[in-house]
Formats: structure tokens, sequence, C-alpha cells
């Protein structure tokens, strides 16, 4: 009934009313657009992100050619479920799949 | 007090002040949620890579005790004869396998299988009943120098089906949260003739369950 009253009065608001009002309707604006932008630019980076993620995956895992070599060291499990460190039971050496920095994989060494 | 609160209440100044400042908040409520759940996706993405990471050493340590448990095959072997007691030979053990890690498991197989094949035989009636309890052997697998691979659990277990003609050897892997299981199926043969009995793995290994793709990271 107020708004009504308040929209249908003749009175207008005063020069300060306004001006504080539109300085807060900007502010508000500003705020959102802001913040919608900020959204905007983490999602366009978490897909890139997730992007460059399923290309190392793919890479990784379809790579032909190894990258580099390596050895995998095998240790017993102790009773008190710590590995054994004073020896690896078997060394076995391996392929490297995968870039410098980027997702990797290892396979048995291939026989020339 | 009361009276000024009450002459507040019922003013009609200020209206558009207070229009502004609630469309102020409800902007600022709109944006804060984008605003966090645009983090929160990011976040997610950060987290894959990590998952990955973890998959593919799971999968890599579990393929190449895979690999390597397959080199077993026809490699071991052991003659019986009826009076056996425990002076049974195998050959082409190399020491530097992952089979010579459950030995004793595959040697209680080939026991296993020529007892079921001799049972209720007059000339192996003195053939002794196998007695080996089959156990877990758990292992941690690190790749020398190499940090961008994280240390693996592997939980290898040997089962026979108790008929003599073969059984599983089920390998878990595990980083962090991930778990990742391959089942490969073994067969073993006995002549009775020569007393040999030969430990088989030619099946393409399986991926069974428990496989669990999620961190807690």
């Amino acid at each position: 009934m107020k708004l009504i009253n308040k929209i249908r009065s003749r009175r207008g608001e005063t020069l300060v009313e306004m001006l504080v009002s539109i300085t807060l309707l900007v502010l508000a604006m500003s705020i959102l657009a802001a913040m919608l932008s900020a959204a905007y630019n983490s999602d366009v980076s978490a897909r890139k992100m997730d992007d460059k993620l399923r290309e190392e995956l793919s890479a990784a895992e379809e790579a032909s050619s190894a990258e580099s070599t390596g050895t995998v060291s095998i240790y017993s499990i102790k009773p008190d479920g710590k590995p054994d460190e004073s020896a690896p039971d078997v060394q076995i050496d391996v392929d490297v799949y995968g870039g410098a920095g980027a997702l990797r994989i290892y396979k048995p060494k291939s026989t020339p | 007090m009361t009276a000024e609160v009450k002459r507040k209440f019922n003013s009609r100044r200020g209206a558009s002040v207070v229009l502004a400042l609630f469309l102020l908040l409800v902007c600022t409520f709109a944006g804060t949620a984008a605003l966090t759940a645009a983090r929160a996706n990011v976040g997610r993405h950060a987290g894959a890579r990590d998952v990955q990471e973890k998959y593919l050493s799971a999968t890599s340590a579990a393929r190449l005790m895979i690999d390597e448990l397959q080199k077993a095959n026809g490699k071991i072997s052991g003659t019986f004869d009826p009076t056996l007691t425990d002076n049974i030979e195998f050959g082409g053990l190399d020491t530097n396998s992952v089979y010579k890690l459950i030995a004793d498991d595959i040697k209680a197989v080939l026991h296993n299988a020529v007892y079921e094949k001799v049972k209720g035989d007059a000339d192996w009636s003195g053939f002794p009943k196998p007695t080996h309890t089959f156990e877990e052997h758990e292992f941690e697998l690190r790749v020398d120098g190499d940090d961008s691979f994280e240390n693996v659990r592997i939980t290898i277990s040997v089962g026979d089906t108790g008929d003599g003609n073969g059984g599983n050897i089920e390998v878990t892997s595990k980083c962090g949260d991930y778990v990742y299981m391959f089942v490969m199926p073994y067969n073993t043969s006995f002549n009775k003739d020569t007393g040999k009995c030969t430990f088989s793995a030619t099946a393409t290994p399986e991926i069974r369950p428990p496989y669990k793709g999620e961190s807690t990271s």
C-alpha cells in the first residue's frame, strides 16, 4: 500500500537521493559485471586446463616411442607395513613415455 | 526511541536509496555465487591432474607386474614322483624376476595340481597332501630418480580353482586412493608318465573390480 502511494505520489525525490541511488546502482552493476567477467575467465581457464590434461593423457597412452628410460625398484613390505629399504628385491628397466612436465607412463623395456 | 524508529519505518522518504541498496545486495550475492561456482570448477580441474597422475602410476605399475608375471609362462615346472617329500626341482627361475617373489605360491600351485590329478591312483598313494597356505604378497614400486611417478603399492595373491587345472593371480595396484586390479588366469598341465607339471600364463589379463578412479585430494 505504501509502495502504491509512493508510486502515485506527485512528490519527487531530492537530487541528493537520486544521485546516491544512481551511484549505488552503478556500483551494483559494476560489481556484478566484474564478478561475472571473473567467473567467465575462470571457466575459460578451467576448459583450457582440461583440454591440456586430455591431450597429455592421450599423448602418454598412445605414445609409440619412449622419451626416456628408467628403472623400477620393487621392495617387499615388512610386517610393520613399511617397505624393506635395505635393498630392492627386483629391479626392472622400463621405457618412459610422455614429455618432461607432462603426464607420463612407463612400460617394460622393449627388446630391440 | 521507539517513536523515532516508528517514524523512520513510516517515512516515505529515501525509498529509492533503499531500493538501490537492495539491488546492490542482490547483485553482490549473484556475483559471489557465480564467482564461487567458477572457482570451484577450476579447483576440480586442478585436482583432476593429480588423479590422472595417480591413475597412470597405478596402471603402469599393474601392467608392469602382469607383464613380468607372464614371463613365468613355461619357465616354471616341477618334476614329481610318487615318493615326493620336499625335493621339488624347478627350472628357469630367473633371480631378478617378479615371479621369483611368489615362487613358493607357484610351487604350491604345482603341488596342488599334481595332488588333484593323482588322487585315488594306487601308484601315487604315498604322494603328500599339500599344506601350503596362500597369502597376499605386498610390494612397493618406485621409479628410481623420477619424482613425477608416485610410489605404488602392489598386492599379489595367487589362488587356484582346486581342480588341479589352474587358477588366477590377482594383482592389485594402489596409488593414493586409486585402486586398479588385474586378474591373470593361469593353467597347469601334468604328465603322469614323466611326472612333469608345468605352469603357463598365456591368457590375457582382465581388469576387474575393485576399480576406483577417485581422489580425496
